[in-house]
């Protein structure tokens, strides 16, 4: 399986590369992904430089362009997916069907990625991304059990792409409007589910308060763990009582699950966070990395393969909140 | 007994305590200058023209602003912050060694941010991408690099 790895900057890249990332994927320094944040991402020059480096060391990079192209936005994204053929780019990661079209018509050979953002789980929704627009492999949304992705795989040629590790979210991507409500912006139309301006954190008598667009939407007692600050993580009164509404903040960690994913047919693993340090994309990478290869060399044992304690243990120091989840891969209610 | 570098740091940062301001306000943008040199030329800095970064250290009690005046660091009085990053020294020295994730140590309740968070980030995402680290004379380097890995971080 191919190991997928996030940067949001040059640094972040060459640590992924260095610690045996197969891909890299990053976004560029605007609206046209879903990791818009002040500071983070690539400029073209940036971008480039980066596809030379992975190049060099035989590594794959990929753009996301994974938001929706707004209202008179058309020119900034179609940019976007024009820079990333001029750069190198082994692949995008592409959701509007505008962009899906226009990379197939004038860069066909970039290979389009489906990103989650497009919500795709069905195979005729994957079959057809492929035939009308040439699609080779799609991100599944967090939404999928392991028997739902391996019935996925038997009825689609599409090439499956997971997340493995990494901060979760409510799971209707794509289609949330959450944090709309509060900042009138969203990871579709912005690149963010929560933009920074409208995120105030205070440190009160009562402890950590955040607020989103001025709306109170969790507070930590002293020593709690916190979160990242979306709607979908904080806590409400529902019907006299302070809980998380939507879901509690869990991180995502599936190392247990690899040869699961892998006799599913999954074939790419992906670790979120292109808004992490170089020293977790580092970290989190080279752990992945010794997973991905204990569970090669299990070979015909892999379904009797068990990953390495001690590696999933320091995977958890870098979590958000306290608790990790194998997310819906092994939910029942499904 | 073995003194943790939990513990240790704080005392060892006392000398800085006691610094004059006037003393304070020379060396340490000539520091920042020679490791930032890179993100000023580039322009990055800019974030910083008019607007004041807060950097508390909260055990060693340490507390200095900063921005940036016609191209150039200056000291600020820190009360005045449009952001204020306040922490630990251990949790600073893990961050400046690069050995730890920021956004892991603010989960952990080891870093706080209050003011405007998009500067905040403008700066963690400036700090990450520049590596200030790897403008230190190499022995430094290492011996902050090495330290920086012994911090425990959860």
């Amino acid at each position: 399986m191919e190991l997928l790895s996030p940067a949001g900057n040059l640094t972040a890249l060459r640590a992924a590369v260095d610690n045996g990332a197969d891909t890299v994927y990053i976004g560029f320094r605007d609206a046209t992904n879903a990791r818009h944040f002040p500071g983070l991402n690539f400029t073209p020059q940036q971008a480039a430089k980066g596809v030379e480096y992975a190049h060099a060391r035989g590594a794959r990079v990929a753009v996301a362009i994974n938001s929706y192209v707004q209202a008179g936005g058309w020119a900034q994204w179609r940019e976007a997916v024009d820079g990333a053929a001029r750069i190198g780019a082994d692949a995008v990661i592409l959701a509007d069907l505008g962009l899906l079209d226009y990379a197939a018509q004038h860069h066909p050979e970039l290979a389009r990625h489906l990103s989650v953002q497009a919500s795709a789980t069905t195979p005729e929704a994957l079959n057809f991304y492929q035939r009308r627009y040439g699609v080779t492999r799609a991100v599944l949304p967090r939404v999928l059990s392991i028997q739902q992705v391996a019935a996925l795989a038997e009825e689609t040629d599409v090439e499956l792409e997971v997340f493995g590790f990494g901060s979760l979210c409510v799971m209707a991507e794509g289609r949330c409007l959450l944090s709309s409500y509060a900042t009138g912006e969203s990871p579709n139309t912005v690149g963010a589910c929560s933009p920074a301006w409208a995120v105030q954190w205070q440190e009160t008598e009562r402890g950590r308060e955040v607020h989103l667009g001025g709306i109170l939407i969790d507070r930590f007692a002293p020593e709690e763990p916190a979160g990242y600050p979306t709607i979908c993580k904080g806590r409400y009164e529902v019907e006299g009582r302070i809980e998380h509404a939507f879901e509690s903040p869990t991180s995502l960690e599936t190392a247990e699950l690899l040869p699961q994913l892998q006799r599913a047919g999954v074939q790419a693993i992906k670790i979120e966070g292109r808004q992490r340090s170089p020293a977790y994309v580092g970290t989190v990478t080279r752990i992945w990395r010794q997973l991905l290869d204990d569970l090669t060399a299990a070979g015909d044992e892999a379904g009797a393969h068990r990953p390495d304690p001690a590696r999933i243990a320091e995977l958890r120091e870098f979590c958000e909140g306290s608790t990790t989840t194998l997310g819906p891969y092994e939910r029942k209610w499904q | 007994m073995v003194l943790s570098i939990e513990r240790a740091l704080p005392l060892l940062l006392l000398p800085l305590r006691w610094a004059p301001a006037p003393l304070t306000a020379t060396v340490l943008p000539v520091m920042l200058h020679n490791v930032l040199a890179d993100a000023l030329e580039d322009g990055e800095l800019e974030i910083l023209e008019g607007r004041i970064l807060g950097i508390e250290v909260t055990d060693a009690g340490l507390r200095y602003g900063f921005s940036l005046v016609e191209q150039r660091l200056v000291t600020k009085d820190a009360a005045l912050a449009d952001v204020s990053i306040r922490g630990d020294a251990a949790a600073f020295l893990a961050l400046a060694g690069g050995a730890a994730d920021p956004d892991m140590l603010f989960f952990r309740r080891r870093l706080c941010v209050e003011g405007d968070v998009a500067l905040g980030l403008s700066i963690k995402n400036l700090l990450e991408s520049y590596e200030p680290r790897q403008h230190l004379p190499a022995p430094l380097r290492h011996a902050l690099e090495a330290m920086a890995a012994r911090v425990k971080v959860s």
